[in-house]
């Protein structure tokens, strides 16, 4: 049985106009982490607060542990959310903030809570900062206050709209690792939003790629990087994004890293083309690569990334071969942008 | 050094005389002036004249200034009409201000609420507040009217009333009678106060205490209450200090009576002073205003600080 189950879920606003999710099915398994990713508006914040009940979906049921729960309040809903400005109560102590779940849906004695609370706080080690109140704490503790205050309900599961966005670059990463611990401590199934490939990659044991409020993909990171279901995500995910090159009605796509001069492509299944260089970024260690490539397709600009390792010498200025390893390259149908197989396609190459 | 000769050759071009608007301290005394002036002669002026006139025999008739020391207060202090119309003064300001903050409440949040024709239910709950008193309290008085009044009209018709009521006729009728046309013309300035207040709370601080499992009076009570309080706050003291200055309402509706049971400090001092032209007694009465008014005032800003804090 899957914890958060969400079918035919449709969300219209508007009067109709816009279709914020337009036909949903997805599934959660017990304790997984999944992450909804996709760019501002393709809907996977509706989708977040239509399971949270603080949107009602115009089409389709929310199951919460095998329960439709559709139409019930959020508070019925056994579910604990993190917002992205983490909405702590500004009046009330970190104290009385994690306690005030527990407080509001009743059946404890206040020794009971706030034990509870300590629990929650010790577990995110902000046992200190209890007597404070929100605005005296950093945005990393803020975080953690938050994700305090979700634990201590024993949630079904976490619902996190963006947790990390409000953070500056520098701290991020070290909360990154700090929610994924947290996460594979408690084990509670978690749905998290983020526009940011990296946090998708990073912490996601699955990725729904979300776009004009339909699932494009849904995968291991590892599944969703190599093998794009289509253009979108082929291009959303990864920096720089995947190269699509139209070659007979089709598009062939290559991920920049794969694509490197042909003296350090390695296996006897490999195609080159000619690269056209017009400018070189040099990036912590890596070399990008502009250019054009010509002689597979229609001339293309492609963007290749070297890694520190590979250290031919490329100019500016100069048509250099490259190539790409044959099990690297992926194919796309130019009309619709789905996934196709290489059948029918002669790389000039 | 090339550089500075040029900028040097180009400056006299550019303006270098200094304008009056360069001189922002000359400015802002010009700029201040206007209300300066406003202040010492509409605020400070009567306001010194006042304490003067307190303690001298000064009367509409003889307008001379002799100084009596403490008689005026001496005698406004023996005379019972005067304890009784601050009693008023003290009772109808709580009561109005507790009903006015309470259907204040009620009405802000009506009014934040997204429904249909919202527009005209704001502009008809603003209009008690911008229609002038003295009309808006001629229009009770019609209201209330011993005779044709069509509140008792209805209240017959319903088959509530056999008789009339007569408003205005007896002492606790008269009294909750000020009380409520203090109450419906002040309810829409708390209202839009308490409204901005609401506004101001992130929606996601209330949808997290939706998702944290708070029902609806618990969200009342223990998040849009606490954060809103400095503008509660606010609402309440402007209440207090229009119900508590005002003579209008109970000049126009019932000149005080029957028998001074609803003379207030404002109504007295004017019966006093003006109609009845012991200015000297008038301004000892209206003094009394002075000291709850500036608990008032530090309490407002004491209120509007607590904002900027949160």
């Amino acid at each position: 049985m899957s914890v958060v189950e969400v079918r035919g879920l449709r969300k219209d606003f508007d009067s109709g106009r816009v279709h914020a999710i337009d036909g949903i099915d997805l599934a959660t398994t017990e304790g997984e982490y999944l992450v909804l990713l996709g760019p501002s508006g393709c809907g996977k914040t509706t989708l977040l607060r239509t399971i949270a009940g603080l949107e009602q979906p115009t089409k389709g049921d929310v199951l919460i542990g095998g329960r439709i729960v559709t139409g019930l309040p959020p508070r019925a809903r056994k579910i604990a959310m993190v917002f992205q400005s983490y909405a702590l109560y500004p009046h009330k102590t970190v104290l009385q903030n994690i306690v005030f779940p527990l407080k509001a849906s009743g059946g404890m004695d206040r020794a009971e809570r706030e034990q509870k609370a300590r629990w929650a706080a010790g577990l995110l080690t902000i046992e200190h900062l209890l007597s404070r109140k929100p605005r005296q704490l950093s945005g990393g503790e803020r975080q953690r206050v938050a994700l305090a205050r979700a634990l201590v309900r024993d949630p079904a599961v976490f619902l996190l709209d963006e947790p990390l966005s409000n953070l500056d670059a520098k701290l991020r990463a070290s909360a990154r690792d700090e929610l994924k611990g947290f996460q594979q401590r408690v084990g509670t199934t978690t749905i998290y939003v983020t526009h940011d490939q990296t946090e998708a990659m990073g912490l996601g044991d699955r990725i729904a790629v979300l776009y004009e409020g339909r699932v494009r993909q849904l995968g291991e990171p590892v599944e969703v990087y190599d093998h794009p279901a289509d253009t979108f995500v082929a291009t959303f995910i990864g920096s720089p994004p995947m190269n699509l090159v139209p070659v007979d009605g089709r598009l062939v796509g290559f991920r920049p890293e794969h694509l490197l001069p042909t003296e350090d492509v390695r296996g006897a299944e490999r195609t080159t083309m000619p690269l056209h260089v017009d400018r070189i970024e040099y990036l912590s260690g890596d070399r990008h690569v502009y250019g054009t490539v010509t002689g597979i397709g229609e001339p293309t600009r492609v963007i290749a990334r070297l890694p520190a390792t590979v250290t031919t010498p490329i100019a500016a200025g100069e048509t250099h071969t490259f190539a790409v390893g044959a099990d690297r390259l992926r194919f796309f149908d130019a009309e619709s942008g789905q996934r196709s197989t290489a059948a029918g396609i002669r790389l000039g190459g | 050094m090339a550089e500075a000769v040029r900028t040097e050759a180009v400056l006299p071009a550019v303006g270098a005389r200094r304008r009056l608007s360069d001189r922002e301290g000359a400015l802002a005394w010009l700029f201040l002036l206007p209300s300066v002036v406003y202040i010492v002669a509409l605020v400070a002026l009567p306001f010194v004249l006042a304490i003067g006139f307190s303690f001298s025999d000064v009367t509409a008739g003889d307008p001379s200034f002799d100084w009596v020391g403490v008689r005026n207060y001496r005698r406004i202090f023996d005379d019972p009409v005067f304890w009784h119309s601050l009693q008023n003064t003290l009772v109808f300001t709580a009561i109005s201000m507790a009903l006015i903050v309470v259907f204040g409440k009620v009405l802000a949040n009506i009014l934040v609420a997204d429904f249909r024709g919202k527009w005209l239910v704001r502009f008809l709950v603003l209009l008690p507040w911008t229609t002038p008193v003295a009309l808006s309290s001629i229009a009770w008085l019609w209201l209330l009217d011993s005779v044709y009044s069509p509140i008792d009209w209805v209240l017959r018709q319903i088959g509530l009333l056999q008789t009339n009521t007569y408003w205005l006729g007896r002492p606790h009728l008269a009294m909750a009678s000020v009380i409520a046309v203090h109450v419906w013309r002040l309810v829409p300035l708390a209202a839009v106060i308490m409204m901005a207040g609401l506004v101001a709370i992130p929606k996601e601080v209330q949808e997290q205490a939706e998702v944290d499992g708070a029902g609806f009076w618990r969200r009342m009570f223990e998040i849009t209450i606490p954060l809103t309080m400095p503008v509660i706050a606010v609402a309440a003291l402007f209440g207090a200090i229009f119900t508590f200055t005002d003579m209008t309402v109970v000049y126009i509706l019932t000149r005080g009576g029957p028998t001074n049971s609803t003379q207030v400090l404002a109504s007295w001092a004017f019966f006093r002073g003006i109609e009845g032209g012991d200015v000297a007694q008038g301004a000892a009465i209206a003094l009394f205003l002075f000291p709850l008014l500036l608990a008032a005032a530090i309490a407002i800003l004491r209120a509007v600080r607590r904002m900027e804090v949160l």
